[in-house]
């Protein structure tokens, strides 16, 4: 019943180099005739666990995908399982430009059936019909947990104002579709220009999306029993805002500083529970991918793509001739503490919010979050971000070097490697 | 070592933090929702993100690999399905869990030492004593037999090659180096399609790649014909040079798709291990090139040059050049100019899987030179291409403690990454006075409080 053209088919997925998949080919796992790498025995037990006429089946399988499976995010595209009924529209504040476009969005959307959430005192702000009125439910930022109720975001505002939205979210995250009206516009691709057209290609799915991964960030604080607190007590994502432990999910970068103390902040750096470096300095920046062209960039970071499954590690005036920005793979655990040395207290910022003291003993543990933050692509994954490399940051705008006059040109470009300099020198004074 | 004994600080245990997570059951046959949030294995690539995005959006599945489910009679169908949830993903092994098997016990090894040094020829010598009495035939360069004494045991299990001449792909099971960097990348670029484990022995001048000891020769031989080592799987760069021809169109990559090297012909291929360097070479004009990403015209590069990095070589040229410095098992190539005459042209770093070309501009008042690995040194002229992707063949290098710790070990020891001496604490009374201060304390009560004791 299995035919070959099945095995082979699998056999081609696991060796050939077969899709553009943007991280990169499948290696061969093949190392010379005789060697090769062993096989995850943590999914072999798969199958164990089915009757002898499947086995032969369900090893080759296993063969195939006994290695940790990622999406490969060149081909990553949104896909609504249910029709989207409730989305989230958050508004830069004090900007009149953006309200008025901010009317026309909740009127689009209305007109689309969505109820959406909006914030409190924009019935009251805006000029609204009854019946879009009717559809609206405000909501307060600081009370109201909005896990689970919405189904869709889109933001007007920069690159601040999709920070917000993500920090509403500390679990799983809505897809976003983010309308440039601020300052920068890094993370927001799409012009109100065609708002229309942007809404209707989001709502009927198969849209491409970058998954943003965000940093899970927790704070354990010494508590009197002298033990660091564990992170399996915040697994369910609990924030626990006045007691020991506090969970954050961070789109850009975490900040370790000196704070309002003009002494070095010193802390020690940690690698999956292993002392890597003590940081003496102005502080540590921790950043995701797409922080790096934030304030890591800043600190002389290189800036990463976005679908890069990694960490970067920062350190913001450093006073050592050594210390390099390091970037660690995707799945470490990072773990700050205060020096034991240290002259003064060190303090965390949160995607520059949420300002916490680390005192001596308190410990920030650093991991990637399941939950990324899944931001939709006007163009696509690569051109969208080059094409803010380029507008934004101004990424190697240089006027271009002029091509020499065409004779002297034609002297020039027959030069071979044994013309020296003086030859050349020769040839341009002749001419 | 410098940092020795803080590789030992390790903090306070929490084992069960991961012993929490259950190893049997992968996240994505466990399907209750949620289960992914756990922090289940410690997989160097990340977290197998959620592919749920909030309550009605989700990720559509990889539509290539569907085709597979229809294959099949309905009663397994519902299986396969299922499973093809599973897999429906790009599959790439957990750098953390790579390991060495040997799939037959290795018969041929090849020894190949750093020329011109007399303290390399002395442990040379013990070296292939040492794997002769482990049962294997050895490759050695040629005029080892002349230059060594060897006993007529040793000779008979000896087969001298030429590394001009001779092509040793599929003829070797296991690679031991001894001296530096240089001498590995040089038994990589022996190897263009698939590499045996290298194991590495460290006598040259940096020793960044090459974690072993001569001392603890015989334990590591041991350790490695086992089989069972964790190793890294260093990724390599393909480069492939098209010359432009008379019928005036640019050579395809596929022309090259079974890792044929034509020297002296159009095309060229070439595996690099570190990195691809395209400067100016001898003109003294700015090198003018021009860079495509998946065939898209990004940018234009005008300065000395550019490098095209593997995280391997990413603390190497590209470190010196101001790249941030990445660890071998992030998927990802680096993209570095040098001395780039432009006050905005910062270090990229982007996905291993893009194709990257580099075209000399046709503003270019010069052409350009390409250098693979330092090596085999070529003019790009006008209307020539160079495409560089990711290999599929990567470099096994064995690890001597593990991927992360060998690899911070030999920051510190080689690049004496962030030494400085430590700022020493306060005087235990002026502590006690300022470790109390909390967020309301000014920089003038600190200052009050330190003029006081």
């Amino acid at each position: 019943m299995v035919t070959m053209s099945f095995f082979t088919y699998l056999y081609n997925l696991s060796t050939s180099r077969k899709s553009k998949s943007l991280y990169g080919v499948n290696p061969s796992t093949q190392l010379g005739p005789k060697a090769a790498l062993c096989q995850d025995a943590t999914l072999s037990a798969v199958d164990i666990s089915f009757n002898s006429c499947w086995h032969a089946l369900l090893t080759y399988q296993c063969y195939v995908f006994t290695v940790s499976t990622i999406q490969d995010p060149s081909s990553q595209k949104l896909k609504w399982c249910k029709a989207p009924i409730n989305a989230l529209v958050i508004r830069k504040p004090g900007d009149r430009e953006v309200d008025k476009v901010y009317k026309e969005v909740i009127e689009l959307l209305v007109s689309k059936n969505l109820r959406l959430y909006v914030e409190e005192k924009t019935v009251d702000d805006m000029e609204l019909s009854a019946q879009c009125v009717s559809m609206l439910t405000q909501y307060n930022g600081e009370r109201d947990n909005l896990s689970d109720k919405v189904d869709f975001i889109v933001t007007l505002g920069g690159d601040g104002t999709l920070i917000h939205a993500s920090s509403l979210f500390q679990n799983s995250v809505p897809p976003i579709l983010a309308f440039n009206m601020g300052s920068l516009g890094f993370l927001t691709p799409f012009d109100v220009d065609g708002m229309g057209s942007a809404v209707d290609k989001a709502l009927a799915g198969e849209m491409s999306l970058t998954l943003r991964t965000r940093l899970k960030c927790v704070i354990g604080q010494k508590n009197e029993s002298d033990c660091v607190p564990h992170i399996k007590d915040l697994e369910n994502g609990q924030t626990h805002k006045s007691s020991r432990l506090a969970s954050y999910s961070v789109v850009n970068e975490v900040v370790i500083d000196r704070g309002p103390s003009p002494y070095l902040c010193h802390i020690e750096l940690y690698v999956d529970r292993r002392h890597i470096t003590s940081v003496q300095g102005d502080g540590l920046i921790i950043s995701t991918p797409t922080g790096s062209t934030a304030y890591a960039a800043a600190a002389g970071a290189s800036m990463m793509h976005p679908s890069v499954p990694a960490i970067l590690v920062v350190p913001v005036c450093a006073h050592s001739l050594s210390f390099r920005p390091i970037v660690l793979p995707a799945g470490v655990e990072i773990t700050i503490m205060v020096s034991p040395d240290a002259r003064n207290t060190a303090w965390a910022a949160f995607d520059g919010r949420c300002r916490t003291e680390l005192k001596h003993g308190d410990s920030l543990r650093i991991t990637t979050s399941i939950y990324p933050l899944p931001s939709l692509c006007k163009r696509g994954q690569l051109e969208d971000w080059f094409g803010s490399l380029a507008e934004c940051l101004n990424w190697n705008v240089r006027k271009s070097q002029k091509a020499l006059d065409l004779e002297l040109h034609s002297n020039t470009t027959t030069t071979n490697s044994s013309a020296s300099l003086d030859s050349l020198a020769d040839e341009l004074t002749l001419t």
